[in-house]
């Protein structure tokens, strides 16, 4: 085709120098064509000029609109990208793990293992069989301290101790093996302390059957003691101070001692307690749930304010279960109980805390095991070293807690106020109870208020 | 449409350079503990939110690629933009999905295979509506090859599966998924209404299509021209007229 216009050459002849702006120019072509337009093809340039886009305003136009459809595509392609290597991520460090991570379940409760007979055949299903058998060992006394060994002797006891307490306590069997960790050992592993606890079967709501343990390698054999025993003083009392301080040690002693009038004289004023607060900041109102099944106040489920989890009064913290649950146990020998907590801190088992100081914050999840919350909850309870402590009668944050058979009913109360399950409590703090307490529901009012109208009449 | 070839690649050489080095990158760093921070963590957001993003992202594709044939209100320019929304989000949505998937099933909240197989619970309605995704990408990525033949219909009405798919999903993400806010609900449904609206003026356009009036239509036959050309006399022949002058 001849082409008389020179300016039309000299406009075109110009050799292009951006290959890659004639790539974006080519897009307009995008555009639906017919098939008629056939012949309009060869008189666009064949030779892709960038250097004088601006020469032809009719050109402008639809150039930018395509600019901007290029960006979106590009955008997407780009997101694309960055989202496939996020799950490249993802599925790596899925293979390493060798499992499915981050499930939204309580560890392991997806995994429903059916329900171990609770003798002597506790082999974890980690797959470290190392007692298959009951008491007549077959394998040959090992020479050097084993804690793999201790780990499985230790699940064992707590079986045995803590089982029969826990089945009551949870209304079901426990469907997995306690949850054993070794906290410390001494650098000849000869001494060992950590923590033990039952889980709870996945349908049920209830504090954990916790426990500590300190054990002694005499050659031979393990030496194992949990929490609420008399032998758990005497090892404790025995460990080289490099393992647990003299204080830590009268501390755990007085846990474990501690009996069931003791604690409830402490907890209820008639002793000096520990002045306990509920656990969160003073001042806030969090709201208070009960569990289903069970005692009305087996565990008490506090949710709300800004999540923040804190000590209910000054002692030591210890973690169960992996650090879902945290133990903060008080000068008085009782201990209280946080379950479910995310982002614990990251204290050394045994530190000391003060009153007010932050454990962790609220969290769904139970590792521990029981039924997942269906909001961000914390799970408080009070323990001693040999079990639970109701928490009936127990003057905390300057409320009252009271269960009621009939109704079955939990609730808090501070003279004229309630607080049933599902209302907010206001942590008052440590402070004393208030004015005696209103007639609690189910109870026929006081024969007083009868008279004062009888007289009006 | 333009098709390409090796000397003028989709994707340029160096971002595929780019993103070879990123993934050698990424598959390194997952193995070090702080990696597995992070992965955990992209774990938990992508499991948590590419549900939602699947669904917004199929949902702009389909209300882009309605207003792509949206021929009474807008002009073309808005057409072309309306098309470039849909390609990009419809990419976005395969990426969204894939990812969905892939961290459901991992996460143990799925088998494999209620991945692809349709059934009739709120896991089932999701895999059938990803199997109609998957036909209505493919034909979207060989549109061109529908392209050449005449008969716009065979492509249409596979591609239409999407107004079956779309739907679906929207019914997956609100019983499989968690309890929807009212505000959700609500934005779907209106969706929902705002999609069916365009569909039906989409198909009085197809019913009825308009008079589209082309350049040079008002001119009439040659036969008119020929009795004026001696009238002019010999100034200009065009070379056409020539022959029939003569």
């Amino acid at each position: 085709m001849a082409r008389s216009d020179t300016t039309h050459d000299a406009f075109w002849a110009k050799p292009s120098t951006r290959p890659r702006k004639a790539a974006r120019r080519q897009p307009e072509r995008r555009r639906p064509r017919r098939l008629g337009d056939g012949p309009s093809r060869t008189r666009r340039p064949p030779a892709p000029d960038a250097a004088r886009p601006r020469a032809r305003r009719s050109r402008a136009r639809p150039r930018r609109s395509s600019g901007a459809v290029d960006r979106l595509s590009t955008g997407a392609f780009v997101l694309s990208v960055v989202i496939g290597l996020a799950l490249l991520a993802v599925v790596e460090r899925d293979l390493l793990d060798g499992g499915t991570i981050g499930a939204t379940g309580p560890a392991g409760a997806r995994r429903g293992l059916a329900a171990q007979p609770r003798r002597k055949t506790a082999a974890p299903e980690r797959g470290r069989p190392h007692r298959a058998v009951p008491a007549p060992a077959r394998t040959p006394a090992p020479a050097a301290p084993d804690l793999r060994a201790l780990t499985g002797e230790v699940r064992t006891l707590t079986v045995d101790e803590r089982g029969p307490a826990a089945r009551q306590d949870y209304g079901a069997a426990s469907d997995r093996p306690p949850l054993v960790e070794i906290d410390r050992t001494s650098g000849d592993r000869a001494w060992a302390f950590g923590t033990t606890a039952v889980p709870v079967p996945a349908t049920r709501t209830a504090a954990p059957q916790t426990a500590f343990f300190a054990a002694r390698w005499t050659p031979g054999r393990w030496r194992i003691a949990l929490s609420g025993t008399p032998a758990f003083g005497a090892l404790t009392a025995r460990m080289p101070v490099s393992v647990m301080s003299p204080g830590e040690a009268a501390a755990l002693r007085r846990f474990s001692a501690v009996t069931a009038a003791q604690a409830a004289a402490a907890l209820d004023g008639r002793a000096p307690g520990d002045g306990l607060m509920l656990p969160w900041a003073t001042g806030a109102a969090w709201s208070l749930d009960t569990p289903s099944s069970g005692r009305p106040l087996g565990v008490l489920a506090f949710s709300g304010g800004d999540g923040r989890v804190r000590a209910a009064g000054d002692g030591r913290l210890y973690r169960f279960c992996g650090g879902g649950l945290v133990m903060v146990v008080h000068g008085s020998g009782v201990a209280t109980t946080y379950d479910g907590l995310r982002d614990v801190s990251p204290l050394r088992g045994g530190s000391v805390v003060r009153r007010g100081d932050v454990l962790g914050r609220t969290g769904t999840a139970r590792p521990c095991g029981g039924a997942p919350a269906r909001r961000p909850e914390v799970g408080f309870a009070l323990r001693r070293g040999a079990d639970a402590v109701p928490v009936d009668g127990a003057l905390i944050g300057g409320w009252t807690f009271h269960e009621r058979a009939r109704p079955l009913l939990g609730y808090a109360e501070r003279g004229d106020l309630q607080a049933l399950p599902g209302g907010l409590l206001a942590n008052l703090g440590p402070v004393p109870a208030g004015t005696p307490p209103r007639p609690a529901p189910g109870e026929r009012p006081a024969p007083k208020a009868t008279k004062t109208k009888e007289s009006e009449k | 449409m333009k098709t390409h070839s090796s000397d003028d690649p989709l994707v340029p050489a160096w971002a595929l350079r780019a993103v070879v080095i990123g993934a050698l990158a990424v598959l390194a760093g997952a193995a070090t503990p702080p990696g597995a921070v992070l992965a955990a963590g992209a774990q938990r957001f992508l499991s948590f939110y590419a549900g939602v993003f699947t669904l917004l992202a199929l949902t702009a594709a389909v209300v882009g690629g309605l207003l792509a044939t949206e021929r009474l209100v807008l002009g073309i320019r808005h057409r072309v933009l309306a098309q470039g929304a849909h390609r990009a989000a419809s990419v976005l949505a395969v990426t969204f999905v894939v990812a969905h998937l892939l961290v459901k099933v991992l996460g143990g909240l799925a088998a494999p295979a209620q991945a692809v197989l349709p059934g009739t619970g709120p896991v089932g309605l999701g895999a059938l509506a990803f199997d109609l995704m998957l036909a209505v990408v493919a034909t979207g990525l060989l549109r061109a090859r529908f392209a050449v033949r005449g008969r716009p219909w065979a492509w249409r009405s596979m591609h239409a599966l999407a107004y079956v798919s779309w739907p679906l999903a929207i019914g997956h993400g609100l019983t499989a998924g968690r309890a929807a806010a009212p505000w959700v609900t609500l934005s779907y449904v209106l969706c929902l209404a705002g999609v069916a609206l365009a569909l039906l003026t989409r198909m009085i356009v197809v019913v009825r299509p308009r008079e589209v009036r082309r350049a040079g239509a008002g001119i009439g036959p040659p036969a008119a021209v020929r009795t004026r050309a001696p009238a002019r006399g010999a100034v200009r022949t065009p070379a056409g007229e020539g022959e029939t002058v003569r």
